[in-house]
This record gives structure tokens, sequence and C-alpha cells, in this order.
């Protein structure tokens, strides 16, 4: 029996919040690196009740906690539009459809990656089930509000609902090789989507009829396929793990059958072949910067992807889906200009932005502009500077991370019977993240050894 | 047919006096003369309840029920009188949540899924319609270490998967007459199906949500059915929904178990979400969100468990050289200090709360109260807890709980007061039976106080009659005595090197008959040419014995 335990080792992030919580913040002289508004230099920003209040110059200090910004960059909080942390269940494995289950019950807020992507200026992430299904769970946006015990606390209020969609080999290989069910094939994925969806269409016409009195009995309830009406209604976006691009060119026809246009294409690896056709869709993309070959269907890939999808106008992002990347997507962005030569402004969209709009939050998040949401980070060097190092972050208007306020121990928890926590002095196998918990059938070992999948 | 019986029994020759009981047990026949079935303790500090102050009383419990609790009654004629020293009397423990008393059917092995992601309900551990009454085990040993352990109560849960089913309210005795109460609460866990679906926790929530929605759909369709069912097609309910009916209408209690805190706090968030009536139970260390917890106003099961300091060893040498490692101590001791103080947190946060022993060692309970109350939970909001607070939750508060006129006699008897000091049981009454308790006070060899050489007569007041016999002590070596123990039917049982402790004597040992084994344990006190103490028969309690002596050795 594991016994968790909790002391408030978080202390001092605690007197941080009671410093700064209430408070006002006015953060002065920095460099404003706006997103839709250009660059302002010397230009002060005031943070009250959790958004942004004012920009300009020599505001008034008034009872404001003021932070020294001259020499330092300002931008909006970092969004990650395709990640794992902060979450106990990724996967649910044992059915290839699971549009019901939502990662969102199961938030963990005392994952320390949460602190460390505060550490790595960011403030926002899409806590995504795994793709393990080709319908997998729905997925929540999460504000990184470390220092919060209720997992409720981390759930960013009013963002749109968003779900887990699959490609190729994962689920294939799950369901298909692991369990001896559908699907086995790229043609059988395509099937669970139209069985599904078709599924849900008539679920959703009786339901109608019976709610109106046509029927005298309706069907029977189905959480699962309450959910995939929703999508039809356009009530859910769907992110959809993909790397070939003949697989995403059959989802968008799968999609158009149905009536449904609200997609994100995860990885996207081979995006750049049929970045015209993601355009004219609509559809956006989330993607790495270079990181390909982990497995056969992720081999024909470039790193000039994001700029490829960017300069054909499809609204891009580069995420991380991993707890080690996240901490560090400014650098991520800066590879778009050695391959791809964005500029300055369209290599930091793709980290604020872009995936503000892929998860539906633009208008709350991701530039810096009056009654936004007081996401910041502060950098000292420019962010696209191999030198740049993330100084404060915040949330919400309160100060989440403090490069100065830093411990050797930040953990939200301790285990009172645990020897000795597990990053100390042991190295565990780095997990796939992105298939966490699913475990395949034996002679396929070799998946839960490799470093990366996804 | 009882007289044939009772010269069947003479012929025979069984061993003392248990043989009735045993044939009563096997053999229907129309009508067993009644016992009284009536205990008076007197003269024990009686503490009613954690609110009242405790006072030297009497207490007279018939058929299970207190018939009178005050200072000054009288033993009625027909009770059997248990005079108590300076003993403290309590109402019996509850325990919130324990699988003693249940046996969970084994899965059915033939059982498959073709489908993983669409199991039968069984394979997915969603067996709502389970009962534990069905799966009760009088014989179970868990019931008995719960009693000793000055449990009187328990909420029994059949184990399984996420929704194991009924839960039943029954008494410690392991008896036929089980029943505390025929409140039946739901029972429910984080827990998955493995290869089967739901697997994961975010799975099992979800199915959850399914299933309360089914089930309030399934109702509403049955009753506009049962209102009017010309020209509508017949309900198909499934058991499992129709299960779930009372969990879905919040008239059933649902009781979930968590044991870690985001569990605490998915479970409220799947109570608020659904709006079911819930209480948690299995809960660890909540300090953190005891706030949340309170004002969320949801009671708990605590698990009966504390922080285990033993559980790793320091390495000194490296304290003074790794810096790292000793800070990472340091935030461990600091851990452990505050979740020692937990219940006393939550306490003082009039956050309601009983205690579970599910998956704990019950005869640590008092060992581990103590710990609380030295961390600060009061020695009133322990006994509350154990006791009135727990019967609140679980719904039997008008029937147990708190010792008064009219609630069932489930009380304990301690040597010393429980919430002060290490104390042991000296008798528990549950079910309308009592037991005395083996614990020796001082089973350690003492040394022999008095010489009890010789041959002694021997009463044994059991519900039907009084059976007598005769007992043989030979003084084999100093306090060490050989023991012949000989029934009226003149039977007889040899023992051997049985010590004498102090003026105490225990010896135990089995009798066999038609393959029915029974333990038969003596418990003594001698003082000068009487003993007295009890005798516990196998499942058929425990019996007040008398002896004299007869004569000296020659």
């Amino acid at each position: 029996m594991k016994r968790v335990t909790y002391i408030y080792i978080g202390l001092l992030l605690l007197t941080m919040q009671g410093l700064y919580g209430q408070k006002d913040i006015l953060i002065k002289n920095g460099t404003l690196i706006t997103i839709t508004d250009g660059i302002k230099e010397n230009t002060d920003i005031l943070l009250r009740n959790g958004k942004i209040s004012a920009m300009g110059e020599d505001l008034a200090e008034g009872n404001a906690e003021v932070i020294d910004a001259e020499g330092l960059f300002v931008m909006p909080g970092i969004i990650d539009a395709h990640s794992h942390i902060g979450i106990d269940a990724v996967n649910e494995p044992t059915n290839p459809v699971t549009a019901e289950v939502f990662v969102g019950d199961a938030i963990d807020p005392y994952d320390i990656a949460l602190y460390r992507a505060l550490a790595g200026g960011v403030t926002i992430s899409h806590a995504m089930h795994g793709s393990a299904n080709a319908i997998g769970g729905q997925c929540e946006t999460i504000k990184h509000r470390w220092g919060e015990w209720d997992p409720e606390a981390f759930k960013m209020e009013g963002a749109p609902r968003t779900i887990k969609f699959a490609l190729g080999e994962n689920p294939m290989r799950v369901h298909g090789e692991g369990k001896n069910v559908a699907p086995r094939t790229r043609m059988g994925i395509e099937q669970e989507f139209r069985r599904s969806f078709a599924a849900a269409k008539k679920y959703r016409t009786d339901r109608n009829a019976f709610a109106s009195g046509k029927i005298k009995k309706g069907p029977d309830y189905s959480y699962r396929l309450e959910t995939l009406a929703d999508i039809l209604d356009g009530d859910i976006l769907i992110h959809c793990h993909s790397y070939r691009a003949d697989e995403i060119l059959m989802l968008m026809d799968v999609l158009s059958d149905f009536g449904v246009n609200k997609i994100c294409f995860q990885h996207v690896n081979e995006g750049f072949k049929i970045a015209p056709e993601l355009a004219e869709f609509g559809a956006m993309a989330s993607v790495f910067s270079d990181w390909w070959a982990y497995k056969f269907e992720v081999y024909y890939s470039t790193a000039y992807n994001a700029a490829i999808l960017t300069k054909n106008g499809v609204v891009t992002s580069i995420n991380s889906d991993d707890a080690g990347l996240i901490r560090h997507l400014y650098h991520e962005a800066a590879k778009t200009q050695r391959y791809g030569e964005l500029t300055d402004n369209e290599a930091l969209r793709l980290i604020t932005m872009n995936p503000a709009i892929q998860l539906g939050i633009e208008d709350r998040v991701g530039s810096l502009e009056v009654g936004k949401d007081a996401d910041i980070v502060i950098f000292e060097n420019h962010p696209l500077s191999i030198y740049a190092t993330p100084q404060t972050t915040i949330v919400d208007g309160i100060v989440r991370f403090d490069i100065n306020a830093d411990n050797n121990d930040m953990r939200m928890f301790i285990d009172a019977e645990e020897a000795l926590p597990a990053f100390y002095e042991t190295s565990e196998e780095h997990e796939d993240k992105c298939m966490q918990g699913v475990h395949l059938h034996e002679g396929h070992s070799h998946t839960h050894s490799h470093n990366h999948s996804h | 047919m009882y007289h044939l019986l009772k010269k069947t029994r003479q012929a025979i020759g069984f061993v003392l006096f248990f043989t009735p009981l045993i044939l009563i047990g096997q053999v229907d026949y129309d009508k067993v003369p009644d016992p009284s079935n009536c205990y008076y303790l007197s003269g024990g500090i009686i503490h009613e309840s954690a609110t009242k102050t405790p006072y030297v009383g009497n207490i007279t419990i018939r058929n299970g029920i207190i018939e009178k609790i005050d200072r000054s009654h009288k033993a009625p004629f027909d009770a059997t009188v248990i005079t108590l020293d300076s003993s403290h009397v309590y109402p019996g423990f509850i325990d919130m949540l324990s699988h003693a008393g249940v046996k969970t059917p084994e899965v059915n092995k033939d059982l498959k899924a073709k489908f993983p992601g669409m199991p039968p309900d069984e394979l997915a551990g969603i067996t709502p319609y389970r009962r534990s009454k069905d799966a009760y085990d009088p014989k179970s040993g868990q019931l008995a270490k719960l009693r000793a352990a000055g449990f009187t109560t328990v909420h029994a849960a059949l184990e399984g998967g996420m929704l194991t089913g009924e839960t039943m309210l029954i008494n410690t005795a392991g008896t036929d007459a089980y029943l505390v109460s025929d409140t039946e609460h739901m029972y429910a866990q984080f827990k998955g199906a493995g290869q089967y679906y739901p697997s994961t926790i975010i799975a099992v929530i979800a199915k959850w949500k399914d299933l309360v929605k089914q089930a309030r759909q399934d109702k509403t369709y049955l009753n506009s059915y049962r209102a009017a069912s010309s020209g509508m097609e017949r309900p198909e309910i499934s058991k499992s929904s129709e299960a779930l009916f009372d969990v879905a209408d919040k008239k059933q209690r649902v009781f979930f178990k968590t044991h870690k805190m985001l569990n605490v706090y998915r479970a409220i968030s799947l109570r608020n979400e659904l709006d079911l009536d819930m209480v948690l139970t299995h809960v660890p260390e909540v300090h953190a969100m005891a706030d949340k917890i309170a004002s969320e106003n949801i009671g708990l099961a605590l698990a009966l468990q504390i922080v285990d300091t033993t559980k790793y060893t320091v390495d000194s040498s490296r304290l003074e050289m790794d810096e790292e490692y000793s800070a990472l101590l340091r935030a461990q001791r600091s851990s452990m200090n505050m979740d020692a103080k937990n219940a006393a947190i939550l306490a003082e946060k009039n956050i309601s709360f009983g205690f579970s022993t599910e998956g704990n060692d019950p005869s640590k309970a008092q060992e581990i109260i103590l710990q609380m109350i030295d961390n600060g939970l009061s020695k009133e909001e322990a006994f509350d807890a154990l006791t009135m607070q727990a019967a609140r939750l679980l719904h039997i508060d008008k029937v147990t709980g708190s010792l008064q006129n009219g609630k069932l006699g489930q009380l304990v008897v301690f040597d010393k007061e429980y919430f002060s000091e290490k104390a042991s049981l000296e008798y528990a009454i549950t079910g309308g039976q009592l037991f005395e308790l083996e614990t020796k006070k001082e089973s350690s060899s003492s040394e022999a106080t008095v010489d009890i050489a010789g041959t002694w007569s021997y009463e044994i007041g059991t519900p039907d009659q009084v059976r007598k016999g005769t007992i043989i002590f030979n003084e084999a070596s100093k306090g060490v005595y050989d023991v012949e123990i000989i029934s009226e039917g003149g039977n007889s049982e040899k023992l051997s090197a049985i010590n004498l402790n102090g003026d105490a004597m225990s010896f135990d040992y089995e009798y066999t008959e038609d393959g029915f084994t029974m333990e038969i344990g003596f418990d003594i006190k001698f003082e000068e040419e009487k003993f007295k103490g009890n005798v516990a028969a196998g499942e058929f309690g425990s019996f007040p014995v008398d002896g004299s002596l007869l004569k000296k050795p020659e």
C-alpha cells in the first residue's frame, strides 16, 4: 500500500502567492514582445486581477509589486498544444474508441513536471489523452497554477473541449497486433471513424426525436455516443495524432463526409507534403521542430516542416509531447529560423498565439494585449537566443516561478514512507508518454524500451 | 426428541457441556427453550458517549438490547452477573469499512470477452447487484480479530472491481443473527479491470457517469411504461442499471474507497457532477485539503493507519557529507510530522470522520489512536470518531454508537481508559453475546502466588443449564500443573504443563466430535478456596465459570 503524504514544502511558493496573489504587479521598463502588435521597448505592463490592465510608458506604481524588467524581455506565457504532464492516466488502451474518457478527471497538480514547465516559461499546456486508440479520450487545457492543491484549479475555465484522435501505427499495434481486434490496418482505422460517426449520427437523430416526442423510446443512454455527437455538433475540437500525408488526407475526407471541420493535426511529420490541402481545409498543425525516425512511419520528415506549413498559411505550433522538451520550447521555436528563416515574430507565434488558436483560447491568451489573461514570462536575453533564460513566470497575475526563489526541492508533496525520492540516485528508464499505460503482447517488448515514440 | 438427545449425550459421554449446543446447531427440531440471554455488568466506569461524563454504574443487556443503564439498578434475577472492578465500559467501536465476514465470490473462470473493450459487467468489475448478505461468512477469522480489537459493528463490503455491490452492517459475533441494521450501502473504488474496459481511472470515472445516467434514463422510462404501457416498447434494463437506481436517485449512499489524496478530490468531483450521496473510505492523510473537505461537507472513514517511521534506515555516515541527502531526509521527516497530525487537523475543521480498518491490521487500532491523540486529536474526538460519528455516517446512530436505553447492547470493557493508555480488552458484547477476550494481562511468567493443587468442582452457566464437573490440578513442578477436566458425564480431558501466573491460569484445548472441532478456553483466577472466570466455547460465546476446592491432595 503506497501512501502519499503531503507537506508544505512549497511554503515559500505559497508565501509568494500571499505577497503577489491579490496584489497588482507592475513590470517596469521591459522590452515587450506583444506577438500581435510588435515590439515595445522600455514599456511597463500592469497586471491587475489576473488580467493585463495596461501597457505604456511610466505607468503609475500605486500599490503594485514592482518587477524591474530593464534589459529583460517580456512575452506572453508559452503554450504547449501537446503534452501529457500533470495527469495520472494517459491511455485507456482497451478499446479503439473511448471518446467518453476524459483526462481532466485525473489531473495531478503535484507533478513536478508542471513546475519545470513553468521554469521554461510555459503557462498553459494541452494535457492530452494518448494515441493508443483511433478515437482516444477528451483532453484538458490546463493552466500551470503550481501551488494549488485542487486539481480543479488547473482546468482553464471556459476553454473549449478537445479530443484526441490517432492515425497509423499506434492504434494498429495496440488493437490489431496486441488484442487481435480491429483496427489492424490503416484502412481499419478509417472504418473506426466512419462507424463511430455513423453510430453517433443515428444516436443523435433518435435522441432528438425522442426529446421532441416523435418516438416513444429513445436510444439507450451512451456517454460515448453523446460525446461523439458533440463532435458532430462542432462542440469539441479534434486533435489528431498523425504522421503520413495519405492518412491525413483520408481523415479530412471522413470529416467532410460528416460535416466536421475543426481539426488540428498533431506531429504531422508529412504535413509539408500537403500544406496547401491542410490550409484549404482550415486544418491546423502542431509539430516538432526536428524530432523523427523513432518508428517506421516517422522517417520521412524535415526540420523545415513548421516553416513550410507556416508559409502556406497553416496555423502551426511547435509542441513538446514531453516533460523534458517542454522546458525549452523557445529553443525549439528558434530552430525554425535556422531551418526556414521565419521572422522572430513568426517563430514566437509558434509557441504563443498559434497554439492558443489551436486550443480555441486565442481571445484569452497568446499575446500581450490589454484585457487578456496576465500569463507572462520574463526572459533574460531574447527568447530566441540560445542564452535565453526565463526569470519569472506569471499565471493569471500570480508569480508561479521565480528563478530567485527556486529551491532545490520544489515538490508539493513528499511521500513520508518512501526511502528517498525517485529522482534521487535512481534513473528510471524514460517511459513513452504517448503510449503510456499501453502494454503490448509479448514479442513486442522493444516498444517498451526505445526512448521515444509518439 | 430432546430427551432422546439427552440420552444419547449421556450414553456417549461427551466432554463437558458443549454437546447440546452442537446438536442444536446440527439437528432441526421444533423449539429450543429460550435462554434468558441477560447480562448484568456491575461496577464498571461507564462511558456512554464522547460527550457524557463517565460514571460508575450498572448495565443490563437483555436479548441484545440495553434494558437499563444507570448508577444503581439491581441485577435482574435471571441475569448472568459480571462484576467489573474499575474497568471501563464503552459503546462497541464501529469499523466503517472492512471485508470481514464477507466471502467474495470467485470470478467466473469461464467468462471471456471477445472484445476487451466490451467485457461483460462481471469482468469489468461492475457488480452493483451483488449483496454482501449473500456472501456472509460467519466463520471469517477477521470478525474475531475485530472483536478482539474492540469493534462490535462492521460495515462489511464485498471485494471486487469499480462497483463491488451492496454492503451490510453486522455485528462481530459471527453468528446467524448478524445484522445490526438492514441498511445496505453501495461500495465503490477507483479500480480498473486490467486488460478489460475500464482499465484506467479515467475510464472508471467515465463509466460511472455512463452508468448513473443510464440508470436515470432507465428508471424514467420504466415509470412511464408502468403508467401507460400500451404502444410502448418493453423496457430493457440490465441488472447493473437496475441495481443502481437508488444510487442514481441519491437514495443510497455510496462508500467510495480513495486511498490517496488526489482520489479524494476526484471522488468529490464525481459526487458533485452526478449529484450522489457519498462517504469516502480508506482516506489517507488529507490535511492539506482540509478546508476543501470541510466546505464540501463530505464524511470520511479515515484509514486506521499511521506513518511508519521505521520503514527506512538513515545512513548516518552520509548525513554530514551529502547535503542533498540530508535535506531530503529532513523534508521527509517534516512530512511525517505533518501526517501524524492529520486526524487532529480534520477534527479542528469540524469534518465528520470515523475509521475503517480495510487493508490494515485491526489489532493495531489502539496504538494508532493513541498516536493520533498524542498528535493533537482530543480524546473525545477520537472516542466520537470510533462510535457516534461512524454510526451517523453509516445511518445506524439510532441503534448503536452510544450506550443508552433501547440501543443495541454492543459494548466493550477495557481494563484501563482506552483513550489514555494502553488498555486490554476484557469483555465484548456484540450480537447479544458475551465474549471474554483472551488478552492476558500478564501472560509472561509471573510467579505463582497460590497453591491450587487438589480436586475442585466447577459450574459453568450456559444459557440453558448449569453444567458441572470436577477439575484436578496436580503440581508437576513449582507453579506448573497437570490438569484433568472431568465432566459430569464422566468424560475427561488431560492437559499437562499449564503455568499458574500469579493467581491466574489459562488453558485451552481442542475438542472434536463428529468431525466438529471447537476451541475450549478456560480463563480463571483463584482466591483462597474458590476460582472464578470464563470459558470460551468456540463460536458459541463465552460463559462464566465458578469453582471451589473439594479436597487437597493427600
